[in-house]
């Protein structure tokens, strides 16, 4: 006798009070054993580990977030986890008694399939609250941090537990179709490598068809962008997660065999609202939005607020603005080791970011920096060859890369370069001086540079082609210089000064000035600076 | 189809005293019935008392305290009072069967459907759980399907012989037994034109069929009287 799909669909009993008190019942021991699962404990410990671990090693890129990209990340990290979790633990549940071969015994109990079903759905709901508490917490306590950007509006944070919500309503469909142990993380495998998939695979500034799957994301781009340029879609999103799961749900009781009219119908006007928000969702950026990129990307001064700190001005996104001490502190640090009269001269420093380049098909991922406009800008703002701040910040190679840049500018008197600029001869060996010496987090920054890149070390900037490259002899020279006494060198770069940043002028004759043996001076090792050499 | 499993695929079924064509009079019938299906799935990472527990909800026995009365009252009729803390992964195949039949009588059901119930089960357990069986045939109707004839012989009070789905027999064991009374017999060697005979641990062939002119005759038993009852041939007794 088989009974594993009996199902009649003759006629639906109304459900008694007793029933409904049952399924309540169920549905509590289920969501306890849902969050007692093994699988189910294993994914809070991966997401706490996965935020507190960079916590604890020191990641000082979390001291400077900007919330929108915290809040993406966070969404991202807790749906997966907590949803795969959800999905796998759900799908184990409701086909618990097909597994354990217990259906012959549990179809001839009291409560139907259907109301089975029901109680496993309903057991999935504590996840949302939970879920949302986890997720309100990380972004809060990110967001309490004094240098935070940006803004989340509550309905942002509530995408992540309805997504997880989703994902386990999913568990229990499946569980409607098969019994095999293997379902659920197989079927979390697929949406892992969909999701991260569609990355790769969805067009530029064309249709979202990420925002199709349960787990989604904004546009990606290589540095974060302002908040005003992200086409934030999670009011839309949140409703066809909502919509999405009352889909799956209405599928999951028709499937155990629950058909009266009512639900046949929901079911479609379902669908008709889940098709319409989710082609709300895929449309590609606005216009606007695509154009308040392009002037982003090259002409920001307009959409920029400006603060004059004595000789240097800061200039970026409103939002950034809470940044400009940092970066006060490390141009202050930097000018130090120039001489007085240089580092009176006005200075400027400008935040960039690549907004034109979402990375996806028909993208580049690093384009040319657009270095003509961006001169013009700086001009008519009253900010000429304004140094480039990134909109990531807390790192010590953010702390090098701006010291660097800023270096560059006093020494080279040069703007930003509109691809790598090699630094050659004396003028890359003081501009290394005088970054080092913005702060000990921009030293460590540069030995973390190195120790990615080999002998030499170049950057790309704020998502561009753009930066500046420094060989490998004139770090071992750095190295030299830093063990003579501060003081004295300081006397003799100041008092150098016009030798040392001419473009002529070699690393052996800067050796020389510093009083280093120029025994100890490699080879350059970049093509671009041999013949200077 | 008696356990509700199943709908009927033609015909009427009535179960105490309902008729059960639909999923609505079925589910009446639910709750006023015990089944143990005769390969009993159990939640092997719950504990006793918990699974009964589900179980009992999944009965719709919704009052905290009725619920926790009726587990406690069948894990005492079945035994497993000291156990009900234990995963069921744990227990032993007879102790696990207990549990199924303490699944069967959550909410006092009038009407106990017990599928093969004995089977795989040691002497020891066979004997007590044929203890617990004729304990509630003392207050309930016990349908008891099975192949083990020494059950039926020990338990039951009447019985119902089906051969491809149609009742072949309607009365009591005694009645089954005397289906074969005079129509088996012992001989030192196979003979002909039996229905069944087999050689015995004692050497001797036991017969069952027609016996020969002067056969010596021995005490039938329900096995004797089955294997008669599959026989195409007119019957004696009161098969249906």
């Amino acid at each position: 006798m088989t009974v594993a799909n009996a199902r009649d669909t003759r006629s639906h009993p109304r459900e008694s009070p007793a029933a409904r008190s049952a399924i309540l019942r169920i549905a509590r021991i289920e969501a306890i054993r849902l969050l007692r699962h093994p699988v189910m404990i294993g994914g809070f410990l991966t997401l706490a580990l996965a935020w507190l671990l960079p916590t604890w090693f020191g990641d000082q890129a979390a001291a400077y977030p900007s919330m929108h990209e915290v809040n993406q990340s966070v969404q991202l990290a807790s749906a997966f986890i907590l949803g795969g979790a959800a999905l796998i633990v759900s799908h184990l549940a409701v086909t618990r008694a097909t597994r354990h071969g217990a259906e012959a015994l549990v179809a001839t109990l009291a409560l139907t399939r259907a109301q089975r079903i029901a109680a496993h759905l309903l057991a999935l709901v504590p996840l949302v609250p939970l879920t949302g508490i986890i997720v309100a917490a990380r972004v809060m306590t990110i967001g309490a941090d004094p240098h935070a950007v940006g803004s989340v509006a509550p309905h942002e944070m509530a995408v992540g537990p309805f997504a997880v919500l989703l994902l386990g309503a999913v568990g229990v469909l499946l569980g409607s179709a098969t019994a095999l142990t293997v379902t659920g993380p197989v079927t979390v495998a697929l949406l892992f490598f969909a999701t991260f998939g569609s990355v790769l695979f969805a067009p530029a500034n064309g249709l979202r068809i990420q925002a199709l799957l349960p787990v989604t994301y904004d546009e990606v781009f290589l540095l974060p962008i302002p908040s005003a340029l992200v086409d934030r879609r999670d009011d839309w999103h949140l409703l066809y997660l909502i919509a999405g799961t009352a889909l799956i749900a209405l599928a999951a009781l028709l499937a155990s065999g629950y058909r009266p009219l009512w639900s046949k119908v929901t079911a479609f006007l379902t669908a008709v609202a889940v098709g319409v928000v989710a082609w709300i969702q895929v449309k590609p950026p606005d216009q606007t939005v695509i154009e308040a990129r392009a002037t982003a990307t090259s002409t920001p001064a307009s959409q920029q607020v400006c603060e004059r700190r004595s000789e240097i001005t800061y200039c970026a996104w409103p939002e950034f603005k809470p940044w400009f001490d940092s970066w006060d502190r490390i141009a202050r640090g930097a000018l130090t080791r120039v001489p007085p009269d240089v580092a009176a001269q006005p200075l400027a420093v400008r935040q960039r970011v690549n907004a034109a380049n979402p990375l996806g098909l028909g993208s580049g991922t690093i384009s040319k920096a657009p270095v003509d406009s961006w001169s013009r800008d700086d001009e008519l703002a009253g900010t000429p060859n304004a140094v480039i701040a990134e909109t990531t910040w807390g790192r010590p190679e953010d702390e090098f890369g701006l010291a660097s840049r800023l270096a560059y500018a006093v020494v080279s008197g040069n703007p930003p370069p509109a691809n790598i600029a090699a630094v050659c001869g004396a003028q890359s060996l003081v501009t290394l001086w005088i970054a080092v010496g913005a702060s000990e987090s921009a030293k460590a920054g540069l030995e973390e540079l190195r120790s990615r890149g080999g002998g030499g070390v170049f950057m790309t900037t704020a998502g561009f082609g753009t930066g500046v490259a420094f060989t490998h002899a004139s770090f071992v020279l750095l190295r030299a210089m830093s063990e003579l006494p501060e003081n004295s060198t300081r006397e003799k770069v100041f008092a150098s000064w016009k030798k040392l940043t001419e473009p002529s002028t070699t690393l052996h004759q800067a050796a020389e000035i510093l009083g280093i043996a120029t025994a100890r001076i490699p080879p350059v090792g970049d093509s671009r600076c041999q013949e200077k050499e | 189809m008696l356990a509700t499993a199943v709908p009927p695929d033609s015909g009427r079924l009535a179960l105490l005293g309902t008729e059960i064509q639909t999923s609505g009079e079925r589910q009446k019938v639910r709750e006023r019935l015990g089944y143990l299906p005769q390969r009993t799935g159990l939640y092997g990472n719950f504990s006793v008392a918990a699974f009964l527990d589900y179980m009992a909800l999944l009965k719709k026995i919704v009052d905290r305290e009725q619920r926790r009365s009726e587990v406690e009252t069948v894990l005492n009729f079945v035994g497993l009072d000291a156990d009900r803390n234990r995963r069921i992964k744990a227990l032993s195949g007879g102790m696990r069967q207990r549990v199924g039949l303490a699944v069967a009588l959550l909410g006092d059901p009038q009407f106990l459907v017990l599928d093969e119930p004995t089977v795989a089960l040691d002497p020891e357990q066979r004997l007590r759980f044929r203890e617990l069986i004729a304990n509630l045939g003392e207050r309930r109707t016990v349908l008891l399907s099975t192949h083990q004839t020494e059950d039926v012989a020990h338990i039951s009070t009447h019985v119902l012989a089906m051969n491809h789905g149609r009742i072949i027999f309607d009365g009591s064991p005694s009645d089954l037994v005397d289906l074969a009374r005079g129509r088996v017999w012992q001989s030192q060697s196979r003979t002909d034109q039996t229905l069944a005979s087999w050689r015995t641990g004692a050497g001797y062939y036991r017969n069952v069929g027609t016996p020969p002119p002067g056969a010596d005759t021995v005490e039938p038993t329900l096995d004797d009287g089955y294997i008669l009852l599959l026989d195409q041939r007119p019957r004696v007794g009161n098969p249906v």
